[in-house]
């Protein structure tokens, strides 16, 4: 779709806000004291804790090394498996990306390797390399690389057309074009695809534990679960949301910093 | 002649990665990844047709149903949430909440209320898959074109025909590309929910061969995924090409 | 760069001797003629616009004189040299200015960009970005972002940054299809100023007479696919022109509609033939 050309408002775009702070604390405050009358009306039976007793405990697991460390390994994973991911698929994605027949030729197994769970190779994986973060991190690639690869290789086809002649007719050196026209012409894109990527990861990072017993959160998760230590259950599933809420966040934040230029974040243009 | 070669050009290194498989697992001694050809026996042997009946189609049934649970209250909370833009922003970081949350952290709490049964792992799929879809549909709701709804209030259409010809057809290929990502998740939360749920289901089989280390059996249960996968995603795009005929033809 | 064979090289040209020689240039796609065997000069100083109807190749007649698509037959020289690629004296200006400036970079980096090439120190380009910017007078606006500003500002923009990179030919494709009439003149006016004032040589490509006589100081006509030339047109209108008085004028109108018989002529002839091969 071509852009609007018509004169723009200057200034800084960005969504209006209808409805203030405290519409949004009223909310979560609606939410959370719907919870603890439905845990105190004992419809739930003795099986759900109120959010008192939740809170409770996460504060009483933030005394304990366990819970820091348990984040540390998760995190660390997780950082090394997406640093891994981008080095790995950025790079392999805009290759395949500009040449069409790159594009053509591997067509079919991107698209097999993006659609099969990449899950089911961790019986092979957890095989290979037992319960430790290398089986993790084997894990994390294999299932967050599909996603930045793929976005990869459709920002490198979205380059501008235009500006691609614009460089030629100005004779702009190679290493001009890859800084003033390459990299910012695919950083939505790619940004988009590390978004994903970390999502995936985390969800690959926790499913790592969870199910194959490497160190982390996942691991101290079922641990307390085996132990029916239902507000600690509650209170790491807590810590897992938390971490993907502030991955996400900052993800976003580093997108609108770097993207502040462009039309889709500065809301002129549907995504 | 444009085709066949867009044929050959598309299929020379699928076939050239199986081939290599084939040749260079014949003679493996290697006890994880033992001969293609092995593989492909196994999977004759194990999954056609018992197999297929005892684990693939209850995979199949609770992914369907899964991510048609998603499809179906993900658009209509998406609609409604769409048309209630000051409501959808109060609760907006309770959205964010739960969209980031990775969905197997949640499974303790789904096992403790629903167990390990095909409740519990239906729910899940759907949870799980819902958000993407969720989101999608506002966003496509919010971004009507005004003069689209201007035309629909002077015509006087009702708000079940404006929803009907105007919001849902307009999100429609928003929403597609939301329930792509989602169908990508549902099949990993099967799995996951399989693998740690009762037997029956082709994650329970996979792990559970290679507990027992039964190697071939595991890789035929891998390979039996990975056709399952591109099955679906072959599906879904039948529908979408057929739903979004309008918005293909108009954007080629 | 490389010493010619010919004998005018650089600044060395003279008013009125050739630049840019076409030869005999054909373009096809895919067995599709769309270009038929051009010949054209054209002389260094002059403004030539190439006026033609819509879907009359004039796009991909630019594009095959700058050197970014290459012709099937024929050949196209500057100064004597075969082009192949964009040469170092030329510089462009799209008509999509909405795509052609780097919505990243303000419009002062807009401007000082292609300078980078040309191997001269930051505060160098700043100096004559700025120039051009002020040449067009965008003085005011330098620090802002090109989708800040109005639709023939920012085409302004892709003039100055046109200006800046001082080349002694500037291809102009459709400039001013995209903006409202009132924004049009200003820009013909602009564009004209700025030739006077700077002396180099304009190529414009539209598909408006009226634009094409006022601002020309020789007009090629094409004709439809697959595209030929039909005629060439002296203006005579003097270097000082006006909006109201020139286009006023008897010259004007005669000229006007020698052009626009051309191209109906060549119009109707097309559909009387194709009438007859449907017959």
């Amino acid at each position: 779709m071509p852009a609007k050309t018509g004169p723009r408002r200057a200034g800084l775009g960005g969504k209006r806000h209808r409805v203030g702070l405290g519409a949004k604390l009223i909310a979560i405050a609606t939410v959370l004291i719907g919870w603890q009358l439905l845990a105190m009306s004992r419809v739930a039976g003795d099986s759900l804790p109120t959010p008192v007793k939740v809170l409770q405990a996460l504060i009483g697991l933030w005394g304990t090394s366990d819970y820091w460390t348990a984040l540390g390994t998760t995190l660390r994973a997780w950082a090394i498996g997406l640093a891994l991911c981008a080095v790995i698929g950025i790079p392999v994605g805009l290759i395949l990306g500009v040449s069409m027949r790159a594009t053509q030729s591997t067509r079919w197994i991107i698209d097999f390797f993006r659609t099969i769970p990449t899950i089911a190779l961790l019986p092979l994986v957890l095989l290979l390399f037992g319960a430790s973060a290398r089986m993790e991190i084997t894990m994390i690639v294999l299932a967050a690389i599909w996603p930045l690869l793929i976005q990869s290789m459709y920002a490198a086809k979205q380059v501008e057309p235009l500006l691609k002649w614009v460089v030629r007719v100005f004779r702009l050196s190679p290493l001009d074009r890859l800084r003033y026209l390459w990299a910012p012409s695919v950083s939505l894109f790619v940004s988009t695809g590390m978004r994903l990527a970390a999502t995936m990861a985390l969800l690959m990072a926790i499913s790592a534990e969870y199910i194959g017993g490497a160190p982390g959160l996942g691991t101290e998760l079922s641990n307390v679960e085996e132990a029916l230590r239902r507000p600690e259950v509650f209170a790491y599933a807590f810590t897992c949301a938390m971490l993907g809420l502030l991955i996400n966040v900052l993800v976003v934040f580093i997108q609108r910093r770097l993207l502040w230029w462009h039309p889709i974040i500065r809301g002129e243009r549907a995504a | 002649m444009k085709r066949l070669m867009a044929v050959v050009w598309e299929s020379w290194l699928p076939i050239l990665l199986v081939v290599l498989w084939l040749v260079l697992s014949a003679r493996s001694a290697s006890f994880y990844f033992p001969p293609l050809a092995s593989i492909l026996e196994r999977l004759g042997e194990e999954w056609f047709f018992d197999g297929i009946v005892e684990n693939l189609v209850p995979s199949l049934l609770r992914i369907l149903v899964g991510f048609g649970l998603a499809l179906v209250v993900g658009i209509v909370v998406g609609v409604v949430l769409g048309l209630l833009p000051r409501f959808e922003e109060a609760i907006r970081p309770l959205l964010e909440f739960l969209r980031s949350t990775p969905g197997v952290a949640l499974l303790p709490i789904a096992t403790l209320f629903l167990g390990i049964g095909d409740g519990m792992k239906v729910f899940m799929i759907a949870l799980a898959s819902m958000w993407p879809i969720l989101l999608n549909t506002i966003d496509g709701v919010r971004s009507v074109e005004p003069v689209l709804l201007r035309v629909a209030s002077s015509y006087r259409l009702s708000l079940k025909h404006r929803i009907r010809y105007i919001y849902v057809p307009h999100s429609a290929p928003q929403i597609f590309a939301g329930a792509r990502l989602s169908l990508a998740i549902a099949a990993v939360v099967m799995v996951v929910t399989e693998m740690i749920g009762s037997p029956g289901g082709i994650g329970y089989f996979i792990l559970d061969s290679q507990r027992t280390f039964n190697i071939l059996n595991m890789w035929s249960g891998i390979v039996m995924l990975g056709v399952l996968g591109y099955l679906l995603n072959f599906g879904f795009r039948l529908v979408e090409a057929h739903i979004l005929d309008w918005h293909i033809k108009k954007n080629s | 760069m490389t010493t010619t064979p010919t004998p005018t090289v650089g600044k060395a040209t003279g008013p009125n001797d050739a630049l840019l020689v076409v030869e005999n240039l054909g373009k096809s796609f895919g067995g599709h003629e769309v270009l038929g065997g051009i010949n054209v000069t054209v002389r260094a100083g002059e403004f030539m616009c190439i006026v033609g109807p819509s879907g009359a190749g004039k796009t991909t007649l630019l594009q095959c004189l700058s050197g970014l698509t290459a012709p099937t037959t024929g050949a196209v020289t500057l100064r004597g040299e075969r082009v192949t690629e964009p040469p170092a004296e030329m510089a462009i200006v799209f008509q999509d200015y909405s795509r052609s400036l780097m919505p990243w970079l303000s419009v002062l980096d807009n401007v000082a960009l292609p300078l980078r090439s040309a191997k001269i120190g930051k505060a160098e380009r700043t100096e004559k970005a700025m120039a051009a910017l002020t040449e067009v007078g965008l003085k005011d606006h330098v620090h802002k972002y090109p989708w800040q500003l109005s639709g023939g500002m920012q085409q302004r923009v892709a003039i100055a940054r046109a200006l800046a990179y001082a080349p002694s030919i500037v291809l102009m494709d459709e400039p001013f299809a995209s903006v409202d009439a009132q924004t049009r003149a200003d820009l013909e006016d602009l564009t004209l100023n700025v030739k006077r004032h700077l002396g180099i040589t304009i190529l414009l490509v539209t598909h408006d007479i009226d634009e094409a006589v006022y601002l020309a100081d020789r007009v090629l006509v094409m004709g439809k696919k697959p595209t030929v030339v039909v005629d060439l047109v002296e203006t005579h209108l003097g270097p000082h022109r006006d909006q109201i008085a020139t286009k006023a004028t008897r010259e004007f109108a005669e000229l006007r509609s020698r052009v626009y018989k051309q191209i109906r002529r060549d119009d109707l002839t097309n559909s009387a033939g194709s009438i007859a091969a449907v017959g």
